[in-house]
């Protein structure tokens, strides 16, 4: 058993070594966490196309929703001598921190969604604050449509301390709702912890202080799906056929949980928005290019990707197929697991 | 006055709750109802039920920091079993089963190895997440929700009787049985000896490697069967549920008057412990209270609960 292990580190290790030194490209990808159905994706994604069109190899290090361990995973990577790193974390100081480890490496770094402190490498910049928005704004024109006698109530689960939330998904949301109702209100606002049962047991909390609550907003769809357990328990979370009666509530990231919710016509879960296969292709291709020479690794760079706004009334369930097998390499088929 | 000479922990965690729920009735017109209070047991439900087997284990001076990890795993398995054809009542059974395997191996490495409880549990903890987090990725993706039978989600939310969550049922039906073993039954006479004195218990006779292994494989088959109630209930079985869940049982013990050395402690205590916290989360929720200031107020009633206990208890012996 000893020797077939040594053997196996041993051959893991030259295959490795080989690459590197075959000038095969090896790029290093670091999600926030492996244990999010997005971030099992995006790394998917991420190895298929460094593979297909540069014949790269990649290396995934799980960041484990954790800073030091991000930050050991840099290292680590630094170590290998890797020839990029696509890095994901909410930890702008760490980021910060590891771009500048990189760079003093001669190794190009990316970095993506929350913005680092120091502006000094290519961002990849889902545009999540447009879709924020115009789910706010959807979500507010269905129910003033549905229940024009009921002012609008707002109720949000964020991520407590993810500062950068507020300004990509939250507060756009809000100023979307506001753009249709001025008067809207946001009466609770509350750590969901990014967790479907933790937001469950929250939500029921506030549904219990706020019974007017008429529009949800989950800073994922795991609590925008807890968000809909609470309000089925408490006989709310229905629609008719589409028309609002209890609330409508949205998420952020457009998995397949979320998409079946959002496509059932007596469910008050209707938004989400999200992507991943672009956001992979723009790491990869970004990488690439600062290997080759083709583009600086150490100027600031904003490189857009669009994050899909996605919703019950406005995109086609065909649509929404098609997002799911482009963006979660979903093999289903959404209207026989509807008509279910 | 006898009560308070008795046990000035439940005394001061009575006071607390009656303030907390005095003030809150005040404080936020929706506080008072049932739904309301429904909503608190449904939260420390799984909390309590964890608990009711725990606190005895920890009246022996043994605890089991798995039981978040287990939950996770047996929530997932049984929710992995039923989407792909199992019925819903022999998935139940086998989950409970398997659940109880991790408590077999706790109980095989602390108690018949003698392996400390931290570093044997905190092991179970990894492997069992682990194999949580693997049942998802078979399945197929972070977590399991597409496909899941009606009838699984029906179990965990139809109302026993049309009236009571069945989680409540389970919880009240724990704390009967655990109060009753602590008072009525050889065992919990036995977990009480083994934890005032390992050693005196050995020498007059006590089976201490069959009490504690038992112990633990109860603990593991309530955390199995929480996992159930609370993915029926939510109608998503995800990995990285319950993590923290151990710290919360273990505060909720601890706060109502059980040593972390064993030999003194109760299940009344442990589930008013347990309500200080439900309620105080649900009233700082009920006032808007942000999350940050939720975080401080639990670490200052666990500190403040104790220390007030302790001065009652030092008045007490004098």
């Amino acid at each position: 058993m000893k020797k077939l292990l040594t053997t196996a580190v041993v051959a893991a290790g030259l295959t490795a070594t080989a690459a590197m030194a075959d000038d095969v490209l090896v790029l290093g990808k670091i999600p926030y966490t492996l244990e999010h159905s997005y971030h099992q994706s995006i790394v998917e994604m991420f190895a298929d196309h460094a593979d297909k069109y540069y014949g790269a190899k990649t290396i995934v290090v799980d960041g484990q929703a954790n800073s030091d361990t991000t930050l050991s995973a840099v290292e680590n990577l630094i170590a290998q001598g890797v020839d990029g790193i696509a890095l994901h974390s909410p930890d702008i100081g760490m980021t910060a921190a590891a771009v500048a480890k990189a760079h003093a490496a001669g190794i190009p770094i990316t970095t993506t969604l929350i913005y680092p402190e120091t502006k000094n490498a290519p961002h990849i910049a889902p545009q999540e604050a447009l879709s924020s928005h115009r789910e706010g704004v959807v979500a507010a024109e269905k129910w003033i449509a549905a229940n024009p006698d009921k002012p609008i109530e707002i109720a949000i689960l964020d991520f407590g301390g993810f500062e950068q939330v507020v300004h990509l998904r939250t507060g756009p949301f809000v100023a979307g709702v506001k753009s249709i109702a001025p008067d809207a209100k946001v009466v609770a606002q509350q750590n969901g912890f990014g967790n479907t049962v933790k937001s469950m047991e929250i939500m029921l909390d506030i549904l219990q202080a706020n019974p007017g609550v008429n529009i949800i907003f989950g800073g994922n769809d795991d609590m925008a799906l807890g968000a809909l357990a609470a309000a089925e328990q408490l006989g709310r979370g229905k629609m008719d056929n589409g028309v609002p009666l209890t609330e409508i509530i949205a998420g952020v990231d457009g998995g397949e949980n979320a998409m079946i919710k959002i496509f059932d016509p007596n469910s008050s879960f209707k938004l989400t928005q999200g992507q991943v296969r672009d956001n992979a292709r723009a790491e990869v291709d970004t990488l690439v290019a600062m290997a080759r020479g083709e583009l600086a690794i150490d100027a600031w760079m904003e490189i857009p990707t669009l994050s899909q706004e996605i919703d019950y009334w406005n995109t086609t369930l065909a649509g929404a197929q098609r997002f799911l097998q482009e963006n979660f390499k979903f093999e289903g088929n959404l209207a026989e697991l509807l008509a279910n | 006055m006898r009560f308070l000479h008795a046990d000035p922990q439940k005394v001061v965690l009575i006071g607390i709750l009656a303030a907390l729920i005095v003030g809150l009735t005040f404080a936020s017109p929706h506080f008072l109802s049932v739904t309301n209070f429904t909503n608190v047991l449904l939260k420390v439900a799984v909390i309590v039920i964890i608990a009711s087997a725990a606190n005895l284990l920890m009246v022996t001076g043994n605890f089991d920091l798995s039981v978040g990890s287990v939950l996770a795993f047996s929530g997932i398995l049984h929710a992995y079993m039923s989407k792909h054809g199992v019925a819903i009542e022999l998935s139940i059974l086998i989950t409970l089963i398997v659940a109880m395997g991790w408590g077999g191996l706790n109980a095989l490495t602390v108690s018949v190895i003698g392996i400390n409880p931290v570093i044997a549990t905190v092991g179970t903890l990894f492997i069992a997440r682990g194999f949580a987090l693997l049942i998802a990725r078979w399945d197929g993706g972070a977590n399991i929700m597409l496909g899941l039978p009606r009838d699984f989600v029906d179990f965990g939310r139809d109302p026993v009787f049309g009236l009571i969550p069945l989680a409540i049922v389970v919880m009240v039906a724990a704390v009967g049985t655990f109060i009753f073993i602590e008072k009525k039954t050889a065992l919990g006479r036995k977990a009480y000896a083994i934890g005032a004195n390992l050693k005196s218990a050995k020498l007059s006779g006590i089976n201490t490697v069959g009490i504690v292994s038992l112990l633990y494989v109860l603990v593991a088959l309530f955390a199995g069967l929480s996992g159930v109630l609370q993915t029926s209930r939510v109608g998503l079985a995800a990995p990285t549920v319950g993590k923290g869940l151990e710290f919360d049982v273990i505060v909720a013990i601890i706060l109502g008057g059980t040593s972390m050395l064993g030999g003194v402690g109760s299940t009344f205590g442990m589930l008013l412990g347990a309500l200080v916290v439900g309620f105080t989360a649900n009233g700082m929720v009920l006032l808007g209270i942000p999350f940050y200031f939720q975080t401080i107020a639990y670490g200052g009633i666990l500190i403040g609960t104790l220390l007030l206990s302790r001065k009652f208890d030092a008045k007490a012996a004098a």
